[in-house]
């Protein structure tokens, strides 16, 4: 029998997506020279060289939902783009080919501090994780990742430390459009932002806000699966050590929208959740925790059609 | 004409506010359902029941104004969590629907001075009727309260968790919204049909 993804995790995974490269990319830092430490449990000769970063950074790059950059952006924009090694921007193919892998976001070197070439390693982005096949002995590191906890079930919001933004397709609304075939299909989703402050909470809810209010984002097929690896690795990294080979081309869903379907938003609304909460000075007492004190809902329906 | 299309007018607008004000019992009906399919503790050592405040929230979601008038114009409003009237006692049900992150312990004031050997800090409760000895507070259930339940009372299991612990968002309100929504197309319908019966009747 054979399976594919229905349209509800289609829809989920492609505004994960969109919020996660472009609405939240403000929300990037980038750490420096951090020296990388080999891991001897998980490394052989078969499997590979595991170096994993030494970070103290809080909130963790590789807690839940957040993990390392693993696209480039187009210069003094904010705009998914593709680099060739040497930072030139590539505009030629970004979305008939597919897309690739960042070349200017996670950056290895070797104890003389020469950067070690891009197609000699695979990243871990989730786990923050380089693996060499032995040829070359990165010492370390430096990357971008995302500052903002995405994740789409409340039980993982806790896993990280804020800020944690929470997807939540709550429901679903299937009805006709037009004579005959087709549906309008309206999903009800809510935004739940969890920050450390009310600055932060602010600046987040307004970005998503303005990220969502009159427009839409592509509806991708991902045929292939998702742009990561279940370890964390770039889609199919593991059989081709050439990023310009393996482009990831998450295709998109056609039909009655024509070669591509769009997700539009409306009814974006915002609101900031105050809820009575009681706060010591001291953090070791606190009676409840300040993920739930700094919060915003952003609701909305996302609508896309079918033919079915 | 004119006369008898404000005669009609006046004959709709009856006919509406009956069926709004049925509209209205059921959804108060449907909200309570709701609450208490939802907002059921199992836990028995729980203090943290929403059910003794059913009342409270049954009257409120009474007294809430559905109807607006607005010049000619007659709104039928539903209560939302930003309209509702969570003042008092109600706070604590409004912090049950709004969903809480991470787990939590019910803690006495006795049982906290027991553990940490000051008195807890406090401020006005929420429930202003419960006395003072009776009160829990809610304690992130970190590993320094966990330290302090072994230490003080040689188990881990002392403490009541907060039986609304890492519990999403209860859409009540929203699921309340859907169900007058789908009504509104035949109520309309309904008053229509029956205000042309009675119109007919009266000339």
């Amino acid at each position: 029998m054979s399976y594919e993804m229905k349209n509800l995790r289609k829809e989920d995974i492609s505004l994960y997506f969109y919020l996660k490269n472009n609405v939240l990319m403000d929300f990037i830092e980038k750490e420096d020279n951090i020296y990388l430490e080999q891991i001897d449990s998980v490394s052989c000769s078969e499997v590979g060289y595991v170096y994993t970063a030494l970070t103290d950074m809080i909130p963790s790059p590789t807690d839940r939902g957040r993990g390392w950059v693993y696209l480039d952006v187009c210069s003094d924009t904010t705009t998914v783009c593709n680099l060739d090694s040497s930072g030139n921007e590539l505009v030629s193919y970004p979305t008939s080919s597919g897309i690739k892998e960042q070349s200017n976001r996670v950056i290895v070197y070797d104890v003389n501090g020469v950067v070690i070439d891009e197609n000699e390693y695979m990243v871990d982005y989730i786990d923050g994780r380089i693996v060499t096949s032995g040829t070359v002995t990165p010492v370390s590191i430096d990357y971008y990742f995302n500052y903002i906890s995405l994740v789409d079930e409340w039980a993982a919001i806790e896993a990280a430390d804020p800020p944690v933004v929470v997807i939540d397709v709550m429901g679903t609304d299937k009805g006709g459009y037009q004579l005959g075939g087709g549906k309008r299909v309206v999903r009800k989703v809510d935004i739940h932002v969890f920050a450390s402050d009310t600055a932060e909470r602010n600046d987040i809810v307004e970005t998503i806000y303005d990220g969502l209010y009159l427009k839409s984002c592509p509806l991708y097929d991902f045929v292939d699966g998702s742009v990561l690896e279940y370890d964390g690795t770039w889609y199919g990294r593991k059989g081709n050590m050439n990023k310009l080979e393996t482009l990831f081309n998450p295709g998109y869903v056609g039909g009655y929208c024509g070669n591509r379907c769009n997700l539009q938003f409306e009814n974006v609304t915002t609101r900031h959740i105050s809820l009575p909460l009681i706060m010591t000075q001291s953090r070791d007492e606190v009676m409840l925790s300040d993920l739930n004190a700094y919060r915003s809902k952003i609701s909305f329906d996302m609508v896309s059609y079918t033919s079915g | 004409m004119d006369k008898e299309i404000r005669k009609f007018n006046t004959i709709l607008e009856t006919e509406l506010v009956v069926k709004l004000e049925e509209t209205r019992d059921q959804f108060i009906i449907f909200i309570m359902e709701s609450y208490d399919i939802d907002l059921t503790v199992t836990s028995p050592k729980s203090k943290s029941d929403p059910q003794l405040y059913r009342d409270d929230f049954e009257e409120r979601l009474m007294e809430f104004e559905y109807f607006e008038r607005l010049g000619n114009k007659l709104k039928f409003k539903i209560p939302t969590m930003d309209t509702f009237d969570f003042r008092g006692k109600l706070g604590i049900v409004k912090h049950i629907l709004e969903g809480t992150v991470g787990i939590y312990v019910e803690v006495s004031a006795e049982d906290y001075e027991k553990m940490f050997g000051k008195k807890i800090y406090t401020r006005d409760p929420l429930d202003a009727t419960v006395p003072k000895k009776e009160l829990i507070y809610i304690m992130r259930y970190n590993s320094v309260v966990r330290a302090a339940e072994i230490n003080t009372f040689n188990s881990n299991k002392y403490l009541v968790i907060y039986p609304f612990s890492n519990t999403p968002p209860f859409i009540l309100f929203e699921q309340g919204a859907e169900f007058v929504e789908d009504k509104m197309d035949m109520l309309v319908d309904g008053a229509t049909k029956d205000t042309v019966k009675t119109y007919k009747k009266t000339t």
